[in-house]
């Protein structure tokens, strides 16, 4: 439910840095791990904290300009994909009271548990009860009392399914850190 | 009655709330690794990066980032690796692989495998390591395995590996001949075929014939058009599927063994045009694994008691107008195996609809990434 709204710009920035209070940075990482939007907005933010900080020659009023307009790109991109999203909540008159914080809070833990992924894209249900399904952040096997999930590497896109007739799904991507293809198969039987 | 149920809630939800406790994993009591005797891999360090365990209610919610670096200690260079993942080995719900099919690792030299994890399981649970992962083989070059191979890892990592070797060589051969202008020409196509691709979406149901479907209405049988591809040890004969709408049941493919060598297994492409004329690769038709032994020269036959469903998205199914089958891979019962060759993939239009081997998605990305020296350099590595 709430997770259907993207983090600010600056809370992905501290959340990149873990500067976030424990329960932004929880929450932030929720949604996160399932949208690639954010991820990629995540690894920037973590490679410029990476960068040096000294560095000769280093222009920074373009570097500042590169940002801005990265900043801008990414809110374009936010609008872009808005229609299918939940309007982000603006708050006016009265604060809301602490419980319905909380409530909020705890309906958005409620619906992440109770459901697996955000954006399905294959879906393989075994007469068991056994269910697997491939998101954008993972590939997972669902059954009675648990769910395993193997999760595609954060920074990745253009994550390729394949759906096998013995009942297993696989999804095959390609790692940024090793630029080595990773192959992830779940399996129901 | 209606602000009763929202104080229920609002208690179940606080008691949930209070119950709600996150902490560090001890991944010497939640993580176990097994590595069968005289294992070609050896581990030399694992970490586990911000793994945490997290209680909500009664589900227990782990996420594992397991990073480790092993060692090939075999004089042989290491191609492949797969890894298995098993949460709950004996009951459905609790089984993956990890596998890196695109490995060049000489003997001595270590290489990286990170695994995002996430488990979700009731806190009372039965004792003992909470995910285990165990290695299921190791393929060398000169496609020689190692393993317990519990996966069909075997001929799951061969298939990738001969499917690596004809694309490395045909590129080779392209930057030899032509130069590489043309290489960049075949990155250029790759890349585009890669994105061009056209998705499908499908939900298989297993063993779906059983209750009702006596009452159902009556199926449409529908063929199979197969494409030829030269040189293929099978010949694919007939073959159909019940189609309804966007559902095909129980395809039944009759094929025979035109090779002088017994087969163990086929898979089977399986192309859908829908009733726009464009074509998606639907998934493949695997022989069964125990059923099929077809000697040189005789007929055998494919099943699958399976109903996939395909659609575009989530919510427009895809009107199936026609069928066409092609054979995509055949294991010997030597041990050998066959893919189609490049010539026979560019002659048709399967180039096109078929994902790329993982050697090519590697190169692509790599040639992407850093550029012409970087791939030439990888091409001329021995």
């Amino acid at each position: 439910m709430t997770d259907l709204t993207h983090p600010a710009e600056t809370d992905l920035a501290l959340y990149a840095g873990g500067d976030l209070p424990w329960f932004r940075q929880w929450r932030t990482e929720r949604h996160v791990h399932r949208c690639s939007r954010c991820q990629q907005s995540a690894a920037e933010y973590s490679e410029l904290r990476a960068t040096p900080s000294v560095v000769s020659g280093l222009n920074w009023n373009r570097m500042a300009s590169e940002m801005k307009a990265n900043i801008r790109l990414g809110l374009a991109a936010g609008e872009c994909v808005g229609g299918r999203l939940a309007p982000r909540n603006v708050v006016s008159g009265s604060r809301l009271i602490l419980a319905g914080g909380l409530l909020s809070a705890l309906v958005a833990v409620g619906a992440w548990i109770s459901r697996p992924n955000l954006h399905p894209v294959a879906t393989s249900r075994i007469t068991s009860g056994t269910v697997l399904e491939a998101s954008e952040s993972g590939i997972q096997v669902r059954g009675m009392r648990q769910t395993l999930r193997i999760m595609t590497p954060a920074t990745t896109r253009n994550v390729v399914y394949t759906v096998g007739a013995q009942s297993e799904l696989q999804a095959r991507s390609l790692d940024p850190a090793t630029g080595n293809v990773a192959i992830v198969h779940v399996y129901g039987e | 009655m209606f602000m009763a149920n929202k104080l229920l809630l609002l208690s179940v939800l606080c008691v949930s709330v209070i119950c709600a406790q996150e902490g560090p994993l001890d991944p010497n009591s939640s993580i176990q690794f097994n590595l069968p005797p005289n294992s070609p891999v050896s581990m030399m360090s694992a970490s586990y990066g911000d793994s945490r365990a997290t209680v909500l209610g009664g589900a227990r919610v782990l996420e594992l980032q397991i990073s480790l670096t092993l060692r090939n200690q075999d004089p042989k260079r290491i191609r492949a690796i797969t890894v298995l993942i098993s949460a709950q080995e004996s009951a459905p719900g609790g089984r993956a692989s990890y596998s890196v099919p695109t490995l060049d690792v000489r003997a001595g030299e270590t290489f990286p495998l990170k695994i995002d994890v996430q488990l979700i399981r009731p806190v009372q649970s039965a004792s003992g390591p909470l995910v285990q992962v165990s290695l299921d083989g190791v393929l060398f070059e000169g496609l020689q395995f190692f393993g317990p191979n519990k996966l069909n890892s075997r001929r799951t990592m061969t298939f990738w590996e001969m499917q690596n070797q004809r694309d490395r060589a045909y590129l080779k051969q392209v930057l030899s001949t032509k130069g590489a202008v043309a290489l960049q020409q075949e990155m250029l196509a790759s890349f585009n075929r890669q994105t061009e691709r056209p998705g499908l979406d499908v939900q298989v149901n297993r063993g779906a014939r059983a209750v009702g479907r006596a009452a159902a209405r009556p199926e449409h049988l529908t063929s199979f058009a197969f494409l030829n591809v030269p040189s293929a040890p099978v010949e694919l004969i007939d073959g159909w599927a019940d189609i309804s709408g966007n559902e095909a049941r129980d395809a039944r493919i009759h094929l025979d063994n035109r090779s002088r060598r017994a087969v163990k297994y086929v898979e089977v492409g399986w192309i859908v045009k829908d009733s726009a004329g464009r074509e998606f690769l639907a998934g493949s038709l695997p022989s069964a694994e125990s059923d099929m032994y077809l000697p040189p020269g005789q007929r055998g036959e494919m099943l699958q008691d399976t109903t996939l469903k395909f659609s575009q998205g989530r919510n427009k199914p895809v009107a199936i107008a026609s069928m066409t089958g092609f054979v995509s891979q055949v294991e010997f019962a030597d041990g050998g195996g066959w893919v189609p060759t490049r010539e026979a993939l560019g002659n048709s239009h399967l180039g096109k609809l078929l994902s790329p081997s993982p050697e090519e998605q590697r190169l692509t990305d790599l040639y992407k990434k850093k550029g012409l020296a970087a791939l030439l350099q990888d091409l001329n590595r021995n």
